[in-house]
């Protein structure tokens, strides 16, 4: 009778035997194994089966482990070496790569980080918020709003099933909190259904969230706001007063929430309670300022609801109006978790981003990641040229090419993992400083971050090996007699894809140099314009507290004692960004017509303080007793837009009613951003009502000046921290994102030119190598050192001069759209081409310069020796 | 000539004894019986490739048996080198032993 073997036992076996004699070794085993069995039984003959297995596994492991360690010891050995001995070249590549993997963690870190938005909900998918599109009169088209009126989400909860919940929400800006000594301005405030605890995650740490908005005064603060007004006392139960004189009692305190949410809430006070404290009828459909949340129940097809919602308003809404289709306001949802990136609506509770950011920073990221790896690649490449004798060598030795596999594998995958390493460590280096442009608070943690940790490190990988696989496959497979003997030529292959590399790598360098430059150019331009109006030595102060307003004239004269307080001013608006409009009106106008023109209101010193030119007429002034009535200052444009021959003397209406004399014409100057036109405007003589004081100092003493300035504001405006800013910070603030713009394209700059020198870096090798004997015949045969350098520079040139061709129309046209924006620009000069070419050039001939000497000054003896 | 190792004369020996019936099993069992000592599974293997490698033995494909698990044996058989070689080391060692006698006991 047969006995099989034990099934694992012989799997193990045949595992180890080799291919060739496995069945006769294995017959003869069993057949003696059967000889046991029959001896001395099965579970004898067993355990004899495993004992030989396992003995004979016991050296075979020894053995290979053994050997295995040796030789990692020398493939250590030898990449230590081969790093010592071309330190230049290990760290360019080094830290080309490493580059590369910094952008790409960072931006992936970015992206991750927007793509998380108000994903922590647990309901995120269910929750939507309710908008409203207004339509444009007759032309069909809608205004998208995301404030709705009071009643809307509780009604929706009430008639429609799939809701299954909903809440509201009013945001407050410029709320005085008071808690004993301490008061500080806030701006998340809001008034909130109680709803809002269960439709969103916002855990409680104190309190109970079911309870904590029922009574109208209270009120729930976060985790952040609890330690700024109450220290580490406990807040519940205490008070904070609110506009100076309603008293709010702390019910709760709830987590801080998180940046990722499209709207971070510091305050919760009851939704009603602002309808009691306002005196606005909650009731009303007329005011839209409330956001409306809902959340569905599980498994509705959102489409299908929303194409209920014209007849449901149709129904509880227009029921008794006769309304034409065209006039009827229409409300739609929006996905929670789309807010933040899709979302772009008028009054949105904060700023939101965008989607093609994201598109853009990812395909950045993608780019340079593909453009450093192939890089690394191309100079691994490249130098693996030298190791040629050290693989005849080893082959001579007797080293099998699955050693030399292995080998070349492991010390190129041991520099990626190098460059992994460094690439976390620039991370982490520079996060804070992108943090600061991207304005977001990202934090980088490779092990709680496993998808970035584990992506790097695949990647690096992934690199690593195909970087190695060049040598590793190609230089083992040479006879060695070919490789020592002399006769080893690095293949051509792939020089054309090579030059292509630089081609590219080029033309994106120049192309970001030359956007740097003209985004630059333009910000200059900004900075450098005569606006019109005086930008240096103002103070700008925003009016929060009424106080200020009531006692204006004697602030004003006390502040006037200081000899380094040069002017005072009120105004509503200050003149780099008038937004207020409506339509221009004067005695004997055809009513129907419609002249959009922007306003302003201010004090008699308006005009002297900000240096704003009078062409015609005068300016306002205490002298002339009419004056006092009113009077108005209207700019260059509004005359022309009037169609007026003279505008001395016409009699405005200002958009309240009131009407006075027009007594001056004022040199146009730009009210808005440079990218807008210079509009109408006209300025009305209003001393009391103001929303800044423009305070012109000298430069004597800055620090002493606005001291004395603060110090006189408190004495009037006890309760409210004194704020002020500088016009020039005012000023250059709505320029942001175009100085965002130039700081980014000049870090993308940089980063290409890297990428790109490293690419040529690895070319200039390769050809330098290849061409090492032809430099040596021709030195032998009389050309000179400046003759080799230039015959091997010139092949580079040709692709970095080829690369201008491409960059300049692509950087021309890129561009040109974004200046179109602005109606007052800056001249793309050619020079920005030219010097975005030459710089380019510059560096790469530093890159080549390097290898074209080496390979033009070698003696010849030594390249030809082997011949 | 070729020296073998003290293993592969004794198994090309045994071979040779074991004339049409040489195979991994019985060349062990052999061994391990005129020797008096235990000879592990895998010590026959080696030398038995290396006598392959030389050309003083070759192989032939046997039946496959059921003992076996269905997988069939593979047999030696001693060539004409292989012949040679035995009687070239039997030469050799005749010169070394000549003379030698085991000290009578008194």
């Amino acid at each position: 009778m047969f006995h099989n073997p034990p099934k694992i036992a012989e799997k193990l076996l045949r595992f180890l035997l080799r291919k060739q004699d496995k069945e006769i070794i294995l017959g003869d085993i069993e057949e003696i194994y059967n000889d046991v069995v029959t001896d001395k039984g099965l579970w004898f003959g067993m355990l004899w089966y495993w004992f030989h297995i396992i003995k004979s596994i016991i050296p075979v492991i020894y053995k290979s482990t053994y050997w295995g360690v040796a030789m990692f010891k020398n493939y250590l050995k030898i990449t230590y070496r081969n790093i010592l001995r071309n330190k230049v070249y290990t760290f360019i590549n080094i830290f080309g790569l490493a580059t590369g993997l910094a952008a790409f963690v960072l931006i992936t870190l970015y992206v991750q980080h927007e793509l998380s938005y108000d994903r922590y909900h647990k309901n995120a998918d269910r929750i939507f918020r309710v908008i409203r599109e207004k339509p444009n009169g007759e032309a069909g088209t809608y205004t998208r709003t995301s404030v709705t009126p009071a009643p809307l989400a509780p009604l929706m909860l009430e008639e429609l099933p799939e809701v299954l919940n909903a809440s509201r929400l009013i945001k407050s800006n410029d709320i005085l909190i008071t808690q004993g000594e301490k008061h500080f301005v806030e701006d998340r405030l809001f008034w909130a259904d109680y709803t809002v605890f269960d439709i969103f995650d916002i855990p409680f740490v104190r309190g109970e969230s079911k309870t904590a908005l029922n009574n109208p005064y209270s009120i729930v603060l976060s985790e952040d706001m609890a330690g700024k007004y109450f220290g580490m006392d406990d807040p519940v139960g205490q008070v904070l007063t609110l506009f100076e004189n309603t008293d709010f009692r702390v019910a709760g305190v709830f987590k801080n929430m998180p940046a990722n949410s499209h709207f971070v809430m510091d305050f919760i006070t009851p939704y009603k309670t602002y309808f009691l404290e306002t005196g606005q009828d909650i009731n009303s459909w007329g005011g839209n300022f409330s956001y409306s949340y809902i959340q569905l129940k599980e498994n509705i097809n959102e489409n299908e609801l929303e194409a209920k919602f014209p007849s449901f308003l149709d129904k509880f809404v227009y029921a008794g109006f006769d309304i034409g289709d065209k006039f009827k306001q229409r409300i739609k949802m929006q996905p929670l978790t789309d807010i933040h990136l899709y979302s772009h609506l008028n009054q949105e509770i904060e700023a939101n981003s965008d989607i093609t950011y994201i598109i853009l920073f990812s395909s950045t990221a993608l780019l340079f990641l593909l453009i450093a790896c192939i890089n690394y690649m191309n100079l691994a490449t490249a130098r693996s040229g030298q190791r040629g004798r050290e693989v005849g060598i080893r082959k001579v030795i007797g080293a099998k090419r699955q050693q030399l596999i292995k080998q070349f594998l492991f010390e190129s995958i041991a520099l990626t993992f190098i460059s992994m390493i460094l690439s976390l460590v620039i991370v982490l280096l520079s996060l804070s400083s992108f943090n600061t442009l991207i304005e977001r608070q990202l934090t980088f943690n490779p092990v709680s971050n496993s998808e970035i940790a584990i992506s790097v490190f695949l990647l690096s990988l992934f690199i690593g090996l195909f970087a190695g696989s060049y040598p590793a496959f190609r230089l083992s497979g040479f006879k060695p007699v070919s490789i020592i003997g002399g006769g080893f030529t690095k293949s051509a292959k792939g020089l054309a894809l090579r030059n292509v590399m630089v081609l590219t790598q080029f033309t994106i360098t120049i192309v970001l140099f030359a956007l740097t430059f003209i985004v630059d150019d333009q910000v200059s331009f900004i900075k450098n314009k005569d606006m019109g109006y005086s930008r240096e030595q103002i103070i700008n102060l925003e009016v929060q507290d009424h106080q200020i307003r009531k006692n204006y004239q004697v602030i004003k004269n006390e502040l006037e004692q200081s000899s380094d307080i040069i002017a005072i001013s009120s105004s509503e608006s200050l003149p780099h960004n008038i937004d207020m409009n409506t339509s221009l009106k004067w005695t004997g106008k055809d009513p129907d017509e419609i002249i959009l023109t922007y306003y302003n209101m201010s004090d008699y010193d308006f005009i002297e303080l900000y240096d704003i030119e009078i062409l015609e007429g005068r300016n306002f002034s205490r002298e002339f007793v009419s004056d006092n009535n009113g009077a108005f200052l209207v700019n260059e444009a509004a005359v022309k837009a009037a169609g007026w021959e003279t505008a001395i003397g016409k009699e405005l209406i200002h958009w309240s009613g009131e009407k006075a004399n027009v007594v001056g014409v004022m040199k146009d100057f730009h009210l808005h951003s440079l990218h807008r036109p210079i509009a109408p405007l006209y300025i009305f003589l209003d001393t009391d009502d103001f929303n800044y004081i423009s305070i012109k100092i000298n430069t004597n003493n800055i620090a002493a000046t606005t001291d004395y300035i603060k110090s006189v504001i408190e004495k009037y405006s006890p309760n409210y921290p004194v704020h002020f800013t500088f016009f020039d910070d005012n000023f250059n603030k709505i320029y942001k994102t175009e100085q965002k713009m130039t700081t980014i394209f000049s870090a993308f700059a940089m980063m290409a030119i890297i990428v790109a020198c490293l690419g040529l870096f690895g070319l200039s090798t390769f050809a330098a190598e290849q061409r090492t004997k032809e430099f040596g015949i021709r030195k032998t045969l009389g050309a000179s050192i400046p003759a080799l350098f230039l015959l091997l520079s010139k092949e580079f040139f040709k692709w970095v001069l080829l690369a201008n061709i491409f960059a300049w129309p692509i950087a021309y046209f890129s561009i040109r759209s974004w200046l179109d924006g602005f109606v007052y620009r800056t001249e793309i000069g050619i020079w920005v081409f030219i010097l975005s070419g030459l710089i380019a050039l510059i560096v790469a001939l530093i890159t080549i310069s390097r290898q074209a000497y080496k390979a033009a000054s070698i003696n010849p003896i030594d390249s030809l020796k082997y011949e | 000539m070729k020296l073998l190792t003290r293993q592969e004369e004794i198994v090309l020996l045994s071979i040779w004894k074991l004339k049409g019936n040489a195979y991994g099993v019985s060349i062990r069992e052999y061994i391990s019986q005129v020797t008096g000592k235990y000879w592990s599974i895998g010590s026959i293997y080696v030398p038995l490739d290396k006598l392959v490698e030389r050309e003083y033995v070759k192989t032939y494909q046997g039946k496959p048996t059921e003992k076996r698990g269905g997988k069939s044996k593979r047999f030696y058989e001693i060539t004409e080198e292989g012949i040679n070689a035995l009687a070239d080391i039997k030469e050799v060692q005749n010169m070394f032993w000549e003379g030698f006698n085991k000290p009578a006991l008194d």
